[in-house]
């Protein structure tokens, strides 16, 4: 095209036909109208013929390109590399890390727990030994002369008035949390399966009232819960260190130092993880000495309301014992003491949580 | 394209195995436009890998509406326009200088025998005249005739792959011809003033 061609309007409706034009993308319609205009326009026409050519140049560029030998390969490698990078950042790894370790170590409890709920107080019982510390067992198959009748509180005793905690043989005082009764003898496999009468009509504390129900010449005491707050308190915090031995020797002396155990939960090349049950009311002193163990990368608090469901529980566990205690059904009243009795080791459970802090320390060298 | 659909659907149930197979079977396709968008090996190795690595990521994305081919073309077109690939490793054709054919140096007075651009491609193989053509135009417009040209898409696939209107296509095809045809125009006035 020349710089003297002026084109009609005529003319600029035709170039936009061009490239459909040569690409065969014009209606029928469209072809006849352009061809009629390139019959009466010499430039135009021209015109065409450079774009021909040039789209005949740009086609003949046109080679076959293979991919060199080796590329898939290589990529390939990268999309291995894509897949091993983690989903998550660092610090949300650390966190999902932290939790499934501190999910195994806390769900073992809630496992205990919920062992408890699965109709199977009998066969997982809270075993009081003589040293006034209970020990939960696993019992399903176990001989039955190890367990004890399902109320602790109600056992057949003739200084049966519920036993004030690691106080065996103390009588209750209203407005102490009474529980299991240390002084019980191993009972006989002839009378371990089914809940023992309290013949004795002593006085029950729950929530501080007497709750005592009478049925038939048996009775049930329900256990007092006293605290009024009932919170999980977990603390995840990991801890940049220099040498993990002797930040390890630190953590080990502080606990030891405050009276407290541990657990090591994970002891590798890089990294440490421990388990430190302590009372709620010292967690934060000692969360500080730890701090000061090394470099704090991450630290999380959690803390787990259990206010509404222990209050939920916790009725139903006294509605359980009212019922056992009315019923005249033998049968219908092992199985409420037993629901019963499961739902006591529940609240127990959280009771126990509420008032302690479990701190999952990770130590890791930088 | 049947074959590549069923690539993908193995690649869902078995996707280590199968994005190897899809990687061995669409990398020279994603290689050569890669090369024709690029217009040199190293770019187009570099754009081939990343097209594989964006296609493994949006895996999910892909909703079988287009041959695995083409919406991998689509990923290396949108790849080279959002990066603003214009890279030009490999020694840049100029008028100015002596152009190297492997048989000794061609100068311009070669190329200045006819102004006809198809005497020039035939004097000099002038191939590496319209890629430096080609390599100057706005991204947008070289991607419009690498694959209309090169390619061989259809208007309605080039809308696709570059997710535009076909009158877009239309319109942006005959600008970037326009402007392929100006530029080879230049070549032939300057090589004449010569």
């Amino acid at each position: 095209m020349s710089g003297n061609e002026v084109f009609s309007m005529q003319c600029h409706k035709a170039r936009e036909f061009f490239s459909p034009y040569l690409d065969g993308e014009l209606s029928s319609n469209e072809i006849e109208q352009f061809k009629q205009h390139l019959d009466t326009c010499p430039a135009c026409m021209s015109e065409l013929n450079e774009w021909k050519k040039i789209s005949h140049a740009i086609q003949g560029l046109k080679s076959t390109v293979k991919a060199p030998p080796g590329l898939a390969m290589a990529i390939n490698k990268q999309i291995e590399a894509e897949k091993k990078k983690s989903k998550f950042s660092g610090a949300k790894r650390w966190m999902a890390t932290a939790a499934a370790v501190f999910a195994l170590i806390t769900g073992s409890v809630s496992y205990v727990a919920n062992g408890f709920w699965n109709n199977l107080p009998f066969s997982v019982a809270i075993v009081e030994h003589q040293n006034g510390q209970s020990q939960q067992q696993t019992g399903i198959g176990e001989p039955q002369d190890t367990q004890v009748p399902v109320n602790n509180n109600s056992v057949n005793n003739n200084d049966n008035t519920g036993i004030e905690n690691q106080q065996p043989g103390s009588k209750i005082t209203p407005g102490k949390n009474p529980v299991t009764n240390n002084t019980q003898p191993p009972a006989t496999p002839n009378d371990t399966a089914k809940p023992t009468p309290n013949n004795n009509g002593g006085t029950v504390i729950t929530n501080g009232q007497p709750a005592q129900v009478a049925a038939n010449t048996e009775e049930y005491t329900a256990m007092a819960f006293l605290s009024n707050e009932h919170q999980k308190t977990n603390t995840m915090m990991k801890v940049a260190v220099n040498d993990l031995d002797t930040a390890g020797s630190k953590v080990e002396n502080l606990v030891n130092n405050n009276g407290l155990s541990f657990s090591n939960i994970a002891s590798q090349e890089n990294k440490k993880i421990y388990q430190i049950v302590i009372p709620k009311d010292k967690a934060d002193v000692l969360i500080a000495d730890l701090a000061n163990i090394g470099q704090v990368t991450a630290k999380n608090t959690n803390i787990q309301d259990l206010n509404e469901q222990f209050a939920s529980t916790l009725e139903q566990y006294q509605a359980k014992i009212a019922q056992a205690n009315v019923t005249t059904d033998a049968k219908e009243k092992e199985e409420l003491i037993q629901e019963a009795k499961a739902l006591e080791n529940q609240l127990k459970v959280w009771e126990k949580e509420s008032k302690q802090q479990i701190i999952v320390l990770w130590l890791e060298t930088e | 394209m049947n074959l590549g659909l069923n690539i993908f659907k193995r690649n869902k149930a078995n996707e280590v195995t199968s994005f190897e197979n899809l990687v061995l079977k669409y990398q020279d396709r994603v290689y050569g436009l890669s090369y024709q968008l690029t217009g040199n090996h190293a770019d187009a190795q570099d754009l081939t890998q990343e097209v594989f690595i964006k296609a493994y990521k949006g895996l999910s994305k892909f909703r079988h509406e287009a041959d695995i081919g083409t919406w991998l073309h689509r990923i290396t077109v949108n790849l080279y326009l959002n990066e603003k690939r214009k890279v030009i490793r490999h020694p840049v054709v100029s008028l100015d200088n002596p152009i190297n054919t492997g048989d000794g140096e061609i100068t311009r007075e070669v190329a200045a025998t006819d102004g006809d651009p198809q005497d020039i491609i035939e004097a000099i193989e002038l191939k590496d005249f319209i890629k430096t053509a080609l390599r100057e135009l706005p991204e947008e417009y070289q991607s419009v005739l690498v694959l209309r040209e090169l390619q061989g898409y259809s208007y309605d696939e080039i809308a696709k792959i570059l997710d535009c209107s076909l009158g877009t296509v239309k319109s942006r095809l005959n600008r970037a011809r326009q402007a392929m045809r100006d530029k080879v125009s230049k070549m032939n006035k300057d090589t004449r003033s010569k």
